[in-house]
């Protein structure tokens, strides 16, 4: 399983989760000038067999988030694939959200739990990149 | 956060970057997953290798997860379909659409 079919397979369980009203809004987790990121809640993902925490982004602004939230999950995309010994830093999925009044969120990873898992490439273990091994230390 | 002090075309070369240390920051920590994908960018785009592209102020990985919003810098504002021509994944770029659509989650309950 690659991470484009991966990343469908957590988004599919996301909805379902929204879906059954799992998610609240919670702690704000940053602000930057144009957008804010915000905690939505936890659920434990059959597919990755661990608990995903998640967040969506939200614009500060007039200006939405729906060629972002596309251009974003395109560099992921190319990331996971031309790049695959940095997909354990990628977010574990990443996935576009329309909201009410049709607002664009980007839903994704909330990372900054201390329990997250990392999505292991298999890549990082070899000798690809020394200096990656090295970057690990 | 740490950022990159270098422009894209004055990066300096491997053997000095693991040398290279200024106060507590490791500038080959910091440089390296960017000069993997760097490698592997011009690899698929070589005219991207003398690209003089200002990287000071990327920040590269934070909280263990690279910014992504820095990848608009690595890939020069390109568009999702220049982009997937340049670096082409596992489907097509129609096909990706696609996924992108089918991934879009829909919720009045947030």
């Amino acid at each position: 399983m690659n991470y484009l079919e991966r990343n469908e397979l957590i988004l599919k369980e996301v909805g379902e989760q929204l879906e059954n009203g799992i998610f609240r809004r919670g702690r704000v987790i940053g602000k930057s000038g144009s957008s804010k990121f915000t905690s939505i809640g936890t659920y434990n993902s059959p597919t990755i067999g661990a608990n995903v925490h998640v967040g969506i982004k939200e614009s500060l602004s007039h200006i939405d988030l729906d060629i972002r939230a596309e251009m974003e999950m395109t560099r992921i995309a190319v990331i996971s694939k031309h790049s695959s010994f940095l997909t354990d830093f990628l977010p574990q999925f990443h996935g576009y959200l329309l909201g009410g009044n049709n607002k664009t969120m980007i839903i994704t990873e909330d990372f900054l739990k201390e329990d997250v898992i990392r999505w292991s490439s298999g890549h990082t273990n070899g000798l690809k990149c020394p200096i990656w091994l090295i970057y690990q230390k | 956060m740490e950022q990159w002090p270098y422009k894209w075309a004055e990066m300096p070369d491997l053997a000095d970057l693991s040398e290279m240390k200024n106060g507590a920051t490791d500038y080959l920590s910091l440089i390296a997953p960017w000069f993997y994908l760097k490698e592997e960018l011009i690899k698929l785009d070589p005219t991207l290798k003398n690209e003089p592209y200002d990287l000071t102020s990327m920040c590269f990985i934070v909280h263990g997860r690279l910014r992504l919003g820095d990848f608009d810098k690595m890939f020069f504002g390109r568009n999702i379909e220049q982009i997937l021509s340049a670096f082409p994944i596992d489907c097509t770029f129609l096909d990706f659409l696609k996924y992108i659509r089918r991934n879009k989650l829909q919720t009045s309950k947030i």
